[in-house]
């Protein structure tokens, strides 16, 4: 397209032809830009999961009284998590730090000055319920994978 | 009357923009709205001097719909500051549609 054949256009063609290709333009980044914002590279996540004894008697309340710390775990799909897991019982009980299917994860150790590890990759979406094997319902929490 | 109105809603976008990159983007993205207001006092100037109208004016309706365009898809900045910013770009895109079909008429390009 030579310069003097666009310099006569027509007004109707000009304006047609800058148009569709600003807007073509302009969509194809804005989109791109939202698209981008809105992706989460996956992160490996290092999580530190303690036992914890609350002060109640348990005999008496026929209750476990042991508890995780934290409760609630947050984590993208595609996220790599390792737990650390620490009992830190001052006693000698065992704890576990349990998830079932699809993720499997058991780590069950007794009271030591230093964590056992579990890594998975987070790569079905949903709430998972991880428990003491030795003390639910109290000892519980909740995993969230965000699909 | 046309053409001062394009350089002033250009200026006043100029300004606005550079303003905003300093003011409310604060180290998001603070440099593309640093580009943008620059390259509207820019455009304004060559409107001013009316510097190759034939090229300059269609280039400034495409790149006020292009930043239009990618604002809307974008979704990002939505305060009162960006929209009083895109609603000065369609009143200046409306103002190069009509400078172009001005200009262009089959009468003045005899």
């Amino acid at each position: 397209m030579t310069q003097s054949g666009i310099r006569k256009w027509s007004a109707s063609r000009t304006i047609l032809v800058v148009l569709v290709a600003s807007v073509i333009a302009g969509s194809s980044v804005g989109f791109a830009t939202s698209t981008a914002a809105k992706y989460q590279a996956p992160q490996t996540r290092e999580i530190n999961v303690f036992s914890y004894t609350l002060p109640f008697n348990d005999t008496l309340y026929r209750l476990p009284h042991d508890v995780f710390y934290p409760d609630r775990i947050l984590v993208y799909k595609g996220d790599t998590v390792v737990i650390h897991f620490y009992n830190i019982d001052n006693g000698t009980e065992r704890h576990s730090f349990t998830i079932d299917a699809p993720y499997n994860v058991n780590i069950d150790i007794p009271p030591q000055p230093y964590p056992s590890n579990a890594t998975f990759v987070a790569n079905v979406p949903g709430i998972f319920l991880y428990k003491c094997i030795y003390h639910t319902p109290t000892m519980e929490g909740y995993m969230e994978v965000l699909g | 009357m046309l053409r001062g109105g394009a350089i002033l809603l250009m200026s006043a976008l100029g300004v606005l923009d550079l303003a905003y990159g300093s003011l409310y983007a604060g180290g998001n993205y603070e440099n593309i709205w640093y580009v943008m207001g620059a390259i509207y006092i820019v455009l304004a100037g060559v409107t001013a001097l009316e510097i190759q109208p034939w090229l300059f004016q269609p280039t400034i309706l495409g790149y006020s719909l292009f930043l239009f365009s990618a604002w809307l898809t974008s979704g990002v900045s939505r305060d009162p500051v960006a929209y009083s910013d895109k609603a000065i770009e369609i009143i200046l895109a409306i103002s190069m549609v009509q400078l172009i079909r001005i200009s262009r008429s089959p009468r003045l390009l005899r």
